[in-house]
Order: C-alpha cells, then structure tokens, then sequence
C-alpha cells in the first residue's frame, strides 16, 4: 500500500514577489513531467472542485504557447496562459503565467522535478512582475469583490501547468 | 496589529492552501492510476 500523500503541500511565501509550493509524488519523474506537460493527461487531472477544462492547448517548446479554460459550476470562465521560455525534459520547465481576469498579475512560473528513490518532488516558485501582480493574490481590503475573483482564480489555482 | 484584522488573510491563506493541495492530491491520484494500469497490462 502507497502511502497517502494528500495535503502535504508545503506553500511558503519567501519574498514580497514569490510563491513557492512543494510536493512529492510517487512516480517516476518521466511519468510526471509527461502528466505535467502533454493535454492528454492534463485534462485528466487539471480541473478541481467541480470545475470543468473546456480548453488546454500545450506547445511544448520554447516559444510555445499553453492555454488552459476552465468553467466553474456557477458559469464562471477561468482562464490562464503563457509562454514557455525554458524546457528541460524531464527536470526544468519555465514559463510565463497569466490569469486573464488580471493582467497586471504576470508571473514567471519554474517548475524543478527531482527524483530520489521512485519518489518525485516538484517544486513550483511563481515570481511575480511587482508588487502589484502578488497583490492581488494576497490582498485582503474586505471587498467582496476581490474575494468573489480570488475564489474564481483559487478554484482553478495555481497554475495549469502544475 | 489588532488580531481581528489579520482574520481575512487568515481565511484566504486557508483557503489557498486547499485549493492548492486539491490540484496536486488530483496530480497525485492520477500519477497512482496511471501506474496501476501500468502494473495491470
């Protein structure tokens, strides 16, 4: 019996401009770079909480594009792009990351995957443009607008290439 | 600090953190499928 790794995701907040997220899988890093990249399986798994993916075009190369849509019960669009600026299969992926509702949160997203004994561990780092772009997914002001989006982008978080 | 204004962020970051292990514990149940029907074929 493997043993159960739900909700062992370790999320730290480093500096003012990155998030930082790590986890490990019990799979062999070829297997999870594969998941982590081609359509086929991203769809398998990329959608939460109800969530629909109605759109995930993956160019897997550097200068390429992803795209990811997702619906949520309510009829609410999500959606993310970016363009991928390094790729090392099966260790490394680099891209930029956008969620279209908020244009000025552009990040740069690195993806690291490192296998020891049959078990991965991936490391994700999002390091936002500014302050601004991290703002908005930490800024608390008792808008319910701004909670209304943040659940809208925590629905489909953190990012599709994930 | 007065502790009742740290309560959204607290609310949020609670809320980050399962939406995060949501989409990875989903990564993590489809890593196991996958490599079950590996193991079956």
């Amino acid at each position: 019996v493997r043993p159960s790794r739900h909700g062992s995701a370790v999320i730290e907040f480093p500096s003012d401009l990155e998030i930082v997220t790590t986890r490990e899988f019990g799979a062999p890093i070829e297997l999870v770079f594969d998941v982590l990249t081609k359509p086929e399986h991203v769809v398998n798994w990329g959608a939460t909480g109800g969530d629909k993916m109605t759109v995930c075009t993956i160019d897997l190369r550097v200068g390429g594009d992803y795209h990811m849509v997702f619906v949520t019960p309510d009829g609410t669009e999500c959606s993310f792009r970016g363009t991928y600026l390094e790729i090392e299969p099966p260790a490394r992926i680099v891209d930029t990351w956008l969620f279209e509702g908020w244009p000025d949160a552009w990040a740069v997203e690195t993806v690291d995957l490192q296998e020891t004994d049959g078990v991965t561990r991936l490391t994700n780092k999002l390091a936002f443009r500014d302050q601004a772009g991290r703002d908005h997914m930490t800024r608390f002001d008792g808008q319910q607008d701004s909670y209304d989006m943040m659940e809208d982008l925590l629905r489909s978080l953190v990012d599709p290439a994930l | 600090v007065e502790p009742a204004r740290l309560r959204p962020l607290h609310d949020w970051l609670g809320k980050y953190k399962l939406a995060v292990n949501d989409r990875l514990d989903r990564l993590d149940d489809y890593l196991q499928e996958l490599q079950q029907q590996g193991e079956q074929l």
